[in-house]
């Protein structure tokens, strides 16, 4: 590998010396000081690119950085900063909604509205005649009674255990639930 | 109110969401396919046997109708009360075995929303259906243990091993001869 050999010229300014050989020993002694001055910056400024670009730099760089960032970043109250800074609307705009939209579970969200409103239930007050609502107010209360029994019975036999009414079949794990 | 996220846990969890059948109110969902208590059953038991009674009273009526207008005697005459008990006998015995047996349910759970299963929950067969439906003619007394057993059921269920439950949902009977020719 061949190395750059630098001379150094000392060379006093013309018409100098002659004349005042104390201003030609000062001027010489300024030129060798920047030339070295010179030499110095090079050197340094090689040497430190080539521990910056060395492997271990840049591992120690690796682990320093992310906390130097996340410090930073710490001190800031992002959220404001992004408010205050960026046009939301702007962003919205220009995003492409239908591939957002690919993404929603839209089946889930129309289940989770028509359970939340009970639609069933409106449908059923609006279409359903007095007989339907009578016979599922019947078996409601019939149910209500059954309760009852079961709760009066049970105290007096000291029974503490509550009673195992779910039967074979898939109609209760269609349903699965204890019953309140 | 549940957020949507709630919601979603609840379904992914397991609770029945939609997919059970909205006709049902959501008060009455948990109980569905639970053993029914004393009163659910007892009410069913009274609009059968009631309805037995109607019959009985309007064929009566139609009898003392038709003996009035061919003999000219007037008014039900009681010798027919033997005959009428008998019948209702033979009568709620015939219907509790035909609907146990083919929709599992009779009039009256029809009304209640309950329905007869045997030991797997499948509907019960012919023979049981009719064996359970003499044992409840006869032994009436066995619903009266629905009220102390610790899993709903009557002396009738524990030994025929049946159970009968809420089951609003009313599932259309199959058609076992098949579509007419030529609509298949």
């Amino acid at each position: 590998m061949s190395e750059a050999t630098e001379v150094i010229v000392f060379e006093p300014r013309p018409g100098s010396g002659a004349a005042n050989p104390l201003g030609a020993v000062v001027d010489i002694s300024a030129s060798a000081m920047f030339a070295l001055f010179a030499v110095a910056e090079q050197t340094v400024s090689s040497t430190v690119s080539t521990v910056a670009n060395s492997a271990l730099v840049n591992s120690a760089l690796d682990k320093v950085v992310p906390y130097a960032v996340n410090a930073v970043i710490g001190r800031m109250n992002l959220t404001e900063i992004v408010l205050d800074r960026v046009d939301i609307d702007e962003i919205v705009a220009q995003a492409d909604l239908g591939k957002i939209i690919d993404r929603l579970p839209l089946i889930d969200l129309a289940n989770y509205i028509i359970d939340e409103i009970d639609l069933p239930q409106i449908i059923r007050q609006s279409t359903g005649g007095i007989a339907t609502d009578a016979m599922n107010t019947t078996r409601m209360q019939a149910i209500d009674a059954d309760d009852l029994v079961q709760k009066v019975v049970d105290t007096i036999m000291l029974r503490r255990k509550a009673r195992k009414t779910t039967a074979p079949g898939e109609i209760a794990s269609e349903y699965s639930g204890e019953p309140t | 109110m549940t957020s949507f996220s709630e919601y979603k846990r609840r379904v992914d969890a397991g609770v029945p969401g939609l997919d059970v059948d909205a006709s049902v109110p959501k008060d009455a969902r948990p109980y569905q396919g639970h053993r029914a208590g004393f009163v659910s059953r007892a009410l069913s038991a009274f609009i059968d046997i009631g309805s037995v009674i109607a019959l009985i009273f309007v064929i009566n009526l139609v009898i003392a109708l038709v003996r009035l207008i061919i003999e000219r005697v007037q008014g039900a005459t009681l010798p027919q009360f033997g005959w009428s008990v008998a019948g209702g006998f033979l009568l709620i015995w015939l219907a509790w075995t035909y609907a146990w047996g083919t929709t599992g349910r009779s009039l009256g759970m029809h009304i209640m929303g309950l329905r007869i299963v045997n030991y797997s929950g499948r509907r019960v067969r012919l023979p049981v259906a009719a064996l359970r439906s003499l044992f409840c003619v006869f032994f009436p007394i066995g619903l009266i243990w629905v009220i102390f057993s610790p899993a709903n059921r009557s002396l009738q269920d524990v030994v025929l091993r049946t159970s009968v439950v809420h089951d609003w949902v009313v599932d259309l009977p199959s058609i076992h001869s098949g579509p007419p020719p030529g609509t298949a």
